[in-house]
């Protein structure tokens, strides 16, 4: 098992709804945010390889299971980004597509707007484990998730109903049309605001070196 | 004054503008890092390539859908990134593709050197002839373009360009333009026109790139003004001295598709461009000043 970080873009917040994200609720799934918590079968049958490909290939498409409400309504996923290595094959080169800007240009609805980027980590185990609520999916990964994926470029990491807040360490607020306006003068852009989350439990922690003791 | 033809791939112009600056604004970033980076080692040499990489395919992406609204921009960021390929001494040949989408004399001679210089087993045949032809002035020509047509005949011209479109398409419609005793020129004469064969794969890639909804964010891969396509285009220009595939004059391509008769329309546009014209989209953003700048500094 590895601890993934990951960025979240989630664009529509003011600040006392990001911060309440931080530090209380988590991060959730469209599904979970509509129907309260789930338990036992409820969770089994929406883990699906079924779910997870209209996730990431028919998130707006009407869909038949749900009286033709949108997929996303009813999602159990949540999408988040850690980059990726693109083919650069005209050039003969590999290049590195940031999840920092994959998660900006989410949250800032291609720099239109105001939105927010999570900080955080989930727990993947270089498998797919579709059905099981912990582990988050690669789909990324073209080892792992062999089929074709429009999207792949942009470096998704999928987790499962809810990323609690002990897992998000910051979030960052970014005002799109004043990035967009520091890149066209060459400026490095920086956030508007950062909320850190003083219950964040660090990643580094729980991986697996042990310390002396003293 | 151009016009602006994002209407014609079904793009909003803002948000192209947007996507320009963003694309062009990330490869600058990226470009200056590279730039300010110290290098003592091969470790550090490589990393710097890595961001310099990314940063001509970032002004690649740029300066196709500059070239929508702006032939001047197009041609200042294709030249960027063509500059780039150039100084990281990439193995591949496509940013002589990009040079042949650009006005920029030095660096189409400099390409060609490199064509000259290089002879990759696979793939580059194609945009080594593109290299030699957009290079002006160019002693024994056509004896060097004849060398590489050998290489392409023997793989019959079969392997794919960045178009995804087999690189016979391309030298079909070059075919005027190659020696006349080349079995490709030869084999042109007896098809229909090249150019607008061309024009109809373009149209069918990009048709298929535009159903996936990737298309309106531009997040895709593909790059609707393709610089291969746009580099024809030009080079049969140049070199017939005349556009003479101009839609509204011409009477086999008067009927082609919305989005390729704005390609052929960009191609007419980048032609005629008079690189001492201020052209507003360079007020848009400091970055094209500071481009302009570096461009003028080295010519």
């Amino acid at each position: 098992m590895f601890l993934q970080r990951f960025l979240k873009g989630i664009t529509g917040l003011s600040v006392t709804e990001a911060d309440a994200i931080l530090t209380e609720t988590g991060i959730q799934s469209q599904w979970l945010t509509a129907r309260g918590m789930p338990v036992g079968k409820d969770i089994q049958r929406r883990l699906t390889w079924r779910n997870l490909d209209w996730h990431l290939n028919h998130y707006d498409d009407p869909d038949p299971l749900e009286k033709n409400d949108p997929f996303r309504d009813h999602t159990p996923f949540i999408s988040t980004t850690a980059g990726t290595i693109e083919r650069d094959i005209a050039a003969r080169a590999n290049f590195t597509l940031s999840a920092f800007r994959t998660a900006l240009e989410f949250a800032t609805r291609q720099y239109t707007m105001t939105g927010w980027i999570f900080y955080g980590y989930l727990y993947v185990i270089g498998k797919q484990s579709i059905p099981l609520e912990p582990f988050a999916e690669e789909v990324r990964d073209l080892h792992i998730y062999t089929g074709w994926l429009p999207y792949q470029h942009e470096g998704e990491i999928t987790a499962k109903l809810r990323i609690p807040a002990v897992n998000l360490e910051k979030c960052e607020q970014w005002d799109g049309p004043g990035v967009l306006a520091d890149l066209a003068a060459g400026v490095n852009p920086a956030p508007n605001t950062t909320i850190v989350n003083p219950e964040f439990s660090a990643p580094e922690q729980y991986t697996n070196l042990r310390g002396m003791l003293d | 004054m151009a016009s602006d033809f994002s209407d014609a791939f079904r793009l909003r112009s803002d948000a192209v503008a947007r996507h320009v600056i963003a694309s062009a604004g990330w490869a600058f970033r990226l470009h200056r890092r590279a730039e300010e980076m110290r290098v003592d080692d091969e470790a550090s040499s490589r990393g710097r390539d890595r961001l310099a990489h990314a940063a001509a395919s970032g002004y690649t992406v740029a300066a196709s859908y500059a070239s929508m609204y702006s032939p001047a921009l197009g041609e200042l960021l294709f030249w960027t990134a063509s500059s780039l390929y150039l100084v990281l001494d990439s193995p591949r040949l496509f940013g002589a593709v990009l040079g042949a989408c650009t006005h920029g004399r030095e660096l189409r001679r400099a390409w060609a050197q490199r064509a000259l210089e290089r002879r990759e087993p696979t793939r580059d045949d194609l945009y080594a002839i593109v290299a030699l032809l957009a290079a002006p002035d160019l002693e024994r020509r056509e004896a060097l373009i004849m060398d590489r047509l050998n290489g392409v005949d023997r793989r019959r011209g079969a392997h794919v360009t960045e178009l995804f479109v087999p690189a016979s398409t391309f030298l079909s419609a070059l075919a005027p333009l190659l020696p006349e005793n080349s079995i490709v020129a030869q084999r042109a004469r007896s098809r229909r026109d090249g150019l607008a064969r061309l024009m109809d794969a373009y149209t069918e890639q990009a048709e298929l790139a535009r159903a996936y909804s990737a298309w309106e964010s531009m997040t895709g891969r593909f790059l609707p003004v393709s610089p291969e396509v746009l580099a024809t285009l030009l080079l049969v220009g140049e070199r017939l001295e005349t556009l003479a595939f101009e839609p509204d004059d011409s009477t086999e391509l008067h009927d082609l598709p919305e989005m390729s008769r704005a390609m052929v329309r960009i191609a007419r546009d980048v032609f005629e461009l008079r690189l001492e014209l201020d052209d507003p989209a360079f007020a848009s953003a400091g970055i094209f000043r500071d481009l302009r700048e570096r461009r003028l500094r080295a010519s």
